[in-house]
């Protein structure tokens, strides 16, 4: 693999999770009213964690019951995707934490991440775009590779609210998807460890357009940015000594639960 | 007349000269090691030493401590193909040298804001300050007043020599700024980075202090008629252009490449001040400067940082390189009968430690090494005394015992092994690591150490045996996990050629830089 891929794909499985395990639930009726691909607000629950049926592993690990009662507990996460031409945020709205990706004419993707509880953001390096599918899945939150890889199995509606259903099976996973392709954006994705059993969903729940998302990119505009390379010296300011010292990357899941 | 004591002791001293002459074996007097070490010392008996100078260069690498100018080196020769130990950089075949105390007036381990000033204004100050002594409160502007300092580009320009200064960091970053402005925290890069206070409070940003350099030496100093610095290159156009996209350029990185709030655009006003100066933004427009003809050039040649010179080659437009910006600068300057005062910085060593990636600082080492031997080059040691310093050291290390000629950037082996010497672990550890940083990461071909930046620290041992650490995309292993590696304490060097060089010797504290420059140009002088 391109090892600028492999950087940017860190990035965003830390905006995402999407490498954790929760069984299938009912999906949302959410859809698109209108068809406004280019500026929009798409609010998605995450779920992380949970069985589709219990594992029966046997083992002589003391605490393996507890491990295992551990890992049966779901994870629920909020995740907001906004989308202005060529720019894309990926907000988690418990952390305040926003990731800012913005695609230039040079095929660079330049990525802040905004903490809105420091009222800072940290800037990196612009990470040069050799493949269009590192941009397709900031955009879409679905890796281009899977969904080229998927089997159409029926669609239902037209136009904006045109609905296409994916699958896929590999040795180890199962892959469920719920297309929307006027928006390029899912209704639901769902990922079945063959394995474990276990299940992670992103799953739509409301999306909004208008005005709101030029206003939410011009705040997060307004806030002063650091340079990464600059962080290291800059330990008399509170928020980036704070990032010296205690390391944390600032990725909106970063203390959330990781089932890998 | 000698006494007969005075005549029976120079008899006694030769005849004891000769004996002990006679007792080295030839073994040790035919070795090349014995032979070469005694040539240094009659090259420095020869030596005629000169006090005064028409032209200075001072070079500052950034963050570049002792184990990295041996590590630099090492890594220097073998790329060249030999074993590395033997070389030198440029600059440490200069003939004098200091070790250099590198703490500020607050801190034991420094940054780069205090000590710049402290080597470009004689007086050492706090960290994260600029061009002001230590009476300031960092970060308000109302402390400034009363408690600014003078530069020695400031006193060069008074004295009507020419100025230039060039960095691979933002032009308006720490060490840089502190060679034209004054601020109560670096970080005042442009006017949307200040509290709304220290602007409503008439503190001028760093960018706008470099464009109206001229304007606001002549307003401290009523009567005194400058012309301004003369040559201005390296990164931070970010600083310089208004908050608005119509103002970007052609390799804009961002989609509002500008972050000035005020509207400002100082590029065009720089551009207005000097009708006959040349504004450049990349290579192209690098090359067409004439310096047998050129006044004034401003560079900028990246929205933040210049690109690492192992990255260079990648950046859209294209940068010139530290030594072609030196070899330019100085044949600009040097069109002035007067003299010139130059400083030039490699910011981008600190950068790459860290990010704890070796290979980029020393591979920007290097190239600075080459920047001095450009200007070694195209002057006259009769009259330019070239100093090249560092301002602080990192927590970088050379340790184990590889056998001579392993890869600076490989895993030990030692004497006599082909294979990597195993830890106590049963894992086997690369020569050079930092004591504190992100820790371990295996990006390959990567050139840009700051790709680093996008993965969790990884700090304590990893397993690497199937690891090729000699690539640039490697980043050593650390001890304790910081989300960008530190700074250190330990002193620095000095290293010094050309007239008043014969006073940079001993152990100094870091603003006596200041005074060596003073020495041989003779700023304060009535």
């Amino acid at each position: 693999m391109n090892i600028k891929k492999t950087v940017t794909l860190c990035l965003l499985v830390a905006s995402t999770q999407l490498a954790a395990f929760a069984h299938q639930q009912s999906i949302s009726n959410a859809s698109p009213k209108r068809c406004q691909a280019e500026q929009l607000i798409a609010h998605y629950e995450q779920t992380f964690g949970e069985h589709h049926e219990h594992a029966n592993i046997a083992t002589h690990n003391p605490n393996h019951n507890h491990n295992q009662a551990q890992q049966q507990k779901s994870t629920v996460q909020q995740l907001t995707l906004l989308r202005k031409g060529n720019r894309v945020a990926h907000y988690n709205p418990e952390q305040k934490v926003a990731n800012i990706w913005y695609l230039n004419r040079h095929k660079q993707q330049q990525l802040t991440r905004v903490f809105e509880r420091y009222q800072q953001g940290i800037e990196y390096q612009a990470d040069e775009l050799k493949a269009q599918q590192q941009w397709h899945y900031v955009r879409t939150l679905v890796d281009h590779a899977l969904l080229a890889s998927m089997s159409h199995q029926k669609a239902s509606g037209a136009g904006c609210q045109r609905l296409e259903h994916y699958t896929l099976a590999t040795a180890t996973h199962e892959f469920q998807l719920q297309w929307l392709p006027a928006l390029a954006l899912p209704q639901s994705l769902v990922v079945t460890d063959k394995q474990t059993h276990q299940t992670s969903r992103l799953q739509l729940v409301d999306i909004e357009y208008g005005d709101k998302v030029v206003e939410q990119f011009t705040v997060w505009d307004a806030l002063p940015t650091t340079d990464y390379a600059d962080v290291g010296d800059n330990e008399n300011n509170p928020f980036l000594a704070k990032m010296i010292n205690q390391g944390f990357s600032g990725s909106p899941n970063a203390h959330a639960h990781h089932h890998h | 007349m000698y006494s007969r004591w005075m005549l029976r002791s120079l008899i006694a001293s030769l005849l004891a000269t000769s004996a002990h002459a006679a007792v080295l074996p030839e073994i040790q007097k035919s070795s090349a090691w014995y032979s070469n070490a005694e040539q240094v010392i009659n090259t420095k008996l020869q030596q005629n030493t000169k006090d005064k100078a028409k032209n200075v260069i001072l070079f500052v690498g950034d963050g570049m401590g002792i184990s990295t100018l041996t590590a630099a080196r090492i890594l220097q020769g073998q790329m060249a193909g030999q074993s590395g130990e033997e070389g030198y950089l440029s600059f440490e075949t200069f003939p004098y040298s200091a070790q250099v105390k590198t703490y500020n007036v607050d801190a034991q381990t420094p940054d780069s804001a205090g000590t710049m000033t402290a080597m470009i204004s004689g007086v050492k100050t706090d960290v994260g300050v600029i061009g002001v002594d230590e009476d300031i409160e960092r970060g308000n502007c109302a402390t400034v007043k009363g408690n600014e300092l003078v530069s020695a580009v400031e006193l060069a320009e008074i004295r009507g020599l020419s100025t230039g200064v060039i960095s691979t960091a933002r032009i308006t970053h720490a060490t840089p700024a502190a060679t034209y402005a004054k601020s109560a925290d670096r970080n005042w890069e442009d006017v949307s980075d200040m509290p709304e206070a220290a602007a409503a409070g008439g503190c001028e940003d760093i960018a706008s202090q470099l464009v109206n350099f001229e304007k606001n030496l002549e307003m401290r100093f009523p009567g005194i008629d400058v012309d301004g610095i003369e040559v201005a290159m390296g990164g931070g156009r970010r600083h310089f252009l208004p908050k608005d996209a119509a103002f970007n350029s052609a390799d804009a990185r961002s989609e509002v490449e500008g972050d000035r709030t005020d509207s400002r655009d100082l590029t065009a006003e720089w551009q207005a001040t000097y009708e006959h100066g040349a504004y450049v933004m990349d290579k192209a427009g690098f090359d067409a400067i004439d310096p047998a003809t050129a006044t004034k050039v401003l560079g900028l040649f990246n929205e933040s940082h210049m690109q690492y010179e192992a990255d260079r080659a990648n950046d859209i437009a294209g940068e010139p390189s530290l030594s072609e910006m030196t070899s330019k600068a100085i044949d600009i300057l040097d069109n002035n009968d007067k003299g010139y005062l130059l400083v030039v910085e490699s910011g981008r060593i600190d950068h790459g430690h860290h990010a704890g990636n070796a290979y980029n600082a020393l591979n920007d080492t290097v190239e600075f090494a080459k920047a001095v031997q450009a200007a070694a080059d195209a002057t006259n040691p009769e009259d330019t005394l070239i100093l090249v310093t560092a301002d602080h050291s990192h927590v970088f290390t050379i340790a184990g015992y590889p056998k001579r000629g392993n890869p600076i950037l490989g895993k030990v082996v030692a004497v006599g092994s082909d294979e990597p010497s195993l830890a106590s672990d049963g894992m086997p550890y690369t020569t050079l690591g930092y004591t504190n940083g992100r820790g371990f990461a295996d990006l390959g071909s990567e050139t840009n150490a700051d790709a680093i930046y996008g993965i969790d620290p990884n700090a304590g041992r990893k397993d690497i045996t199937a690891v090729d650490t000699t690539t640039p995309g490697f980043h050593q292993e650390t001890t304790i996990p910081l989300s960008s590696e530190t700074h250190a304490g330990e002193d620095i060097s000095l290293h010094a050629k050309g007239p008043g060089a014969h006073l940079a010797q001993g152990v100094v504290e870091q603003n006596v830089v200041f005074h060596l420059i003073n020495q041989a140009l003779g700023l304060l002088n009535d």
